[in-house]
């Protein structure tokens, strides 16, 4: 008994020690670290370790190479990856970021930091159109000189002319429709609308979705399209009429047009007369397949429609909450209506993404595997922790065992090679001794009350 | 090296801390461990087992997991009856185990935790005559069955565990109390059943670790002490035990890792259920085991296992498995085939053994 007064009062020594946070970075642990890295080139433990302590010391240069090669030499390291995916965002590196993001999400361990990356990725994908486009800009030029296939189509916003405001976003709704039903043809390459109003917005041009044919060219060519289609809707009491031209980027001749006008209720047969123009005058021949694609129709109430058309403005402008809820609203007037779903998704989670930081997603990895190897990273340990440490955690795993929990530990990184336990019924019969034949007999001669 | 840390030590179980529910993981293993012992022993026994573990991180602090197990064990002994002709005496038993349900909560990072469990007794305490081999057997120290016993009353732990990082060593200590309740593990030929109250068990342990290239040094000490167990009008005690762990993991430059785990269990002497003296004993085992990537991200990790049994009176046992299994590990499911083989000698007998493993995690 004194032995254990001894280790209670050892305990509680410990217990009273002041708490310090466990993923501080201490003062040589990156030293130590290098020292690993000098010794064991080739180790992926060492590499994340490294890359991890450097990442926490906001050394993101040097960070950057060891998270490579650690994700490198082992593609399945959800902690390597989400460090890599970290420290590119920091580097602004968007599309290093979003892969490093996307193997996390397949190949991470804790769920919360999965569902965060997903939210995550679906920002980063919206901010990549704008730094792609930024970037599309700057090299304007160079872009503008290189002539664009007549194949490769980019569909304009059309311009919406009418006293009807509320009509407004079919400017965007309809310039999509147009998108995804060219896009059907396999001799097209049709630019994605998302991304021609990412440059369009990052031209000024975003205020009230207008644009003018110089612009759009000038887009056109900046994207490398060959042929650009642009055009206009005109409201005229309850009847709709579209206009729309197709413009060669090289030249800036009109190459080709369709016109359709009938009611407002009959807005997508409207928009099936003009696609099957803007083919003809393409010169594109349709297989049975792809005609039979183009005719279906994304939903057949016009008010989901409007409710869609009004979440494709508010997602270019960045406004992804009051997005997500404008495609809900088209979902609850046609809960038929896939594509609007589907938008209600990605933009809730995008509007999620668009608020979460490094350290949020930190935050969520304490107390997890993964979390005790980074933070164990900030000490200078490259191991992974796992069943490992004496954290209070696997301490108090020894002190109330699970029979079970051990004999399938080694599927959930453990080890069941650990001592027996007392089996008391066996320690007092002797069982757990070396078996002899007169164990019987002793279980004979129990004693009676 | 973080494939090979978890077969490592030593202090742990596979509790692992988890964040939210949607980090709840299911684990089986079906097993199968047969022991050969031959003259003058003379004896076969062998276990089926189909554990299952299920963690549920009920809130981001605080994690319920419950185990059980299907198994059936068999015992053959080969014996001369009173005609000098030689027999085949013949145990088994089957069914479920005892269910243990704990509570794991968490405080500050891990830094202390607070542990509470339930022994359910789900399993069947109480052996007839004819399943007495096979129960007792599978509970010896020396041999390792996946299931060591089938049932043992109804029991409670509560224990408390503090780990502090110092320099650059973390340390920890813990300490558990551990009551069960009474239950009847016999009844004989005549139906009269035998009443016991094991006593209560009072543990504590503490532990410091180290990196150590790209793993650790570990190091462990656990100290059982046992109150008296009372079988119906006798009352006995079978003795402390004292448990130290030592555990080295790093990697060698060409990428293989590897680990050694050490540990030692010493049994004071005590009485034994009729009063005769339980000489105390000693269990050492050496294992090894080595990390090596293979194609397709699967894991081989071979390893050899020792141990050596000595107590007094009796001569020392030694054992010899040699294993492998193959590690499967796909972030949200893991997959553990293994096999390996004993050979050794078990008091004067010559030992013989097989196991054959397949665990599986999904989630987590």
């Amino acid at each position: 008994m004194r032995s254990f007064r001894f280790l209670a009062i050892a305990g509680l020594t410990v217990f009273a020690a002041a708490c310090a946070s466990s993923g501080r970075l201490s003062g040589d642990a990156i030293t130590r670290l290098e020292q690993s890295r000098a010794a064991q080139p080739n180790d992926p433990a060492v590499a994340r370790s490294l890359g991890i302590a450097y990442y926490r010391s906001e050394r993101f240069a040097d960070a950057r190479p060891h998270l490579d090669q650690a994700v490198r030499l082992d593609p399945r390291d959800g902690t390597a990856a989400l460090y890599l995916g970290l420290t590119a965002e920091q580097q602004q590196d968007l599309p290093a970021a979003k892969a490093a993001y996307q193997s996390y999400v397949r190949y991470g361990r804790t769920s919360r930091v999965r569902r965060q990356l997903e939210a995550r990725l679906a920002a980063l994908t919206r901010q990549e159109l704008h730094v792609a486009a930024k970037t599309s800009i700057a090299q304007e030029q160079q872009l503008s000189s290189q002539q664009g296939s007549p194949l490769t189509v980019a569909v304009m916003p059309l311009r919406f002319v009418g006293a009807d405001s509320s009509l407004q976003p079919l400017e965007r709704g309809f310039a999509e429709l147009l998108t995804t039903d060219l896009s059907q043809s396999s001799q097209l390459t049709v630019v994605e609308r998302a991304r021609l109003q990412a440059l369009l917005d990052e031209m000024t041009l975003q205020q009230s979705g207008q644009t003018d044919s110089t612009t759009n060219l000038r887009a056109g060519r900046i994207i490398q399209a060959g042929r650009i289609v642009s055009g206009q809707i005109v409201q005229d009491e309850q009847r709709l009429r579209v206009d729309a031209a197709i413009l060669s980027t090289q030249s800036s001749e009109i190459t080709g047009g369709a016109a359709s006008e009938n009611t407002l209720e009959q807005l997508f047969t409207i928009e099936k007369a003009i696609v099957f123009q803007l083919f003809e005058s393409l010169g594109v021949t349709l297989t049975t397949a792809e005609r039979d694609a183009i005719e279906q129709r994304p939903t057949r109430s016009l008010q989901a429609f409007l409710a869609y058309s009004r979440g494709l403005a508010l997602e270019d402008q960045g406004l992804y909450d009051d997005a997500s809820r404008s495609y809900q609203e088209a979902v609850r007037i046609d809960p038929a209506f896939g594509r609007a779903s589907q938008k209600s998704a990605e933009t809730q989670a995008a509007a999620e993404g668009a608020l979460m930081s490094a350290t949020s997603i930190e935050t969520s990895l304490a107390n997890t595997t993964e979390g005790n190897i980074a933070n164990r990273s900030s000490q200078g340990d490259a191991s992974s922790g796992r069943g490992g440490d004496n954290s209070a955690g696997n301490l108090a795993d020894g002190l109330n065992p699970s029979a079970a929990g051990s004999s399938t530990s080694a599927a959930g990184g453990g080890n069941n090679g650990a001592p027996p336990n007392r089996d008391a019924l066996g320690a007092g019969t002797g069982a757990e001794s070396q078996p002899r034949t007169a164990t019987v007999t002793v279980i004979v001669k129990l004693p009676r009350p | 090296m973080r494939r090979i840390l978890p077969l490592v030590l030593l202090l742990s179980g596979g509790a692992l801390p988890a964040q939210s529910f949607w980090d709840s993981q299911v684990r089986f293993g079906p097993q199968f461990v047969s022991y050969d012992i031959k003259a003058p022993v003379n004896e076969r026994v062998s276990q089926v087992a189909f554990p299952m573990f299920v963690s549920v991180p009920v809130l981001p602090a605080l994690t319920i997991d419950i185990g059980t197990a299907y198994a059936s064990a068999n015992h053959e002994r080969i014996a001369v009856d009173s005609t000098g002709a030689l027999v085949t005496i013949s145990s088994a038993l089957s069914g479920l185990t005892d269910t243990q349900l704990r509570a794991i909560y968490s405080l500050g990072q891990d830094r202390v935790v607070l542990t509470a469990g339930l022994n359910l007794p789900t399993g069947s305490a109480t052996l007839k005559p004819d399943e007495f081999d096979a129960a007792t057997r599978i509970g010896s120290d020396f041999l390792s069955f996946p299931v060591s016993g089938f049932g043992s009353g109804f029991g409670m732990t509560g224990g408390v565990a503090v780990a502090q990082p110092m320099g650059t060593w973390n340390v920890g200590a813990g300490a558990s109390l551990r009551s069960a309740g009474e239950y009847e593990p016999f009844e004989d030929g005549s139906g009269t059943a035998t009443s016991f109250k094991p006593g209560a068990e009072v543990r504590a342990r503490i532990g410091a670790d180290h990196p150590w290239g790209t793993g650790r040094v570990s190091l462990g000490l656990t100290f059982s002490k046992y109150g008296d167990d009372r079988a119906n009008a006798a009352v006995y005690n079978t003795g402390d035990r004292f448990i130290g762990q030592v555990a080295v993991s790093n990697s060698l430059e060409n990428g293989v890792d590897y680990s050694v785990v050490l540990w030692n269990l010493y049994r004071a002497a005590g009485t034994l259920i009729d009063q005769s003296v339980s000489p105390s004993g000693n269990i050492t085992n050496a294992m090894v085991i080595f990390g090596v990537s293979a194609p397709a991200n699967v894991r081989v990790e071979p390893s050899i296992e020792t141990r050596l049994w000595s107590q007094q009176g009796a001569n020392t046992s030694f054992s010899a498995t040699l294993g492998t299994r193959l590690v499967v590990d796909r972030g949200t499911w893991a997959m553990v085939p293994g096999f390996g083989f004993t050979i050794g000698t078990l008091d004067a007998a010559t030992l013989t053994g097989m196991r054959a493993t397949l665990t599986v995690r999904v989630g987590g």
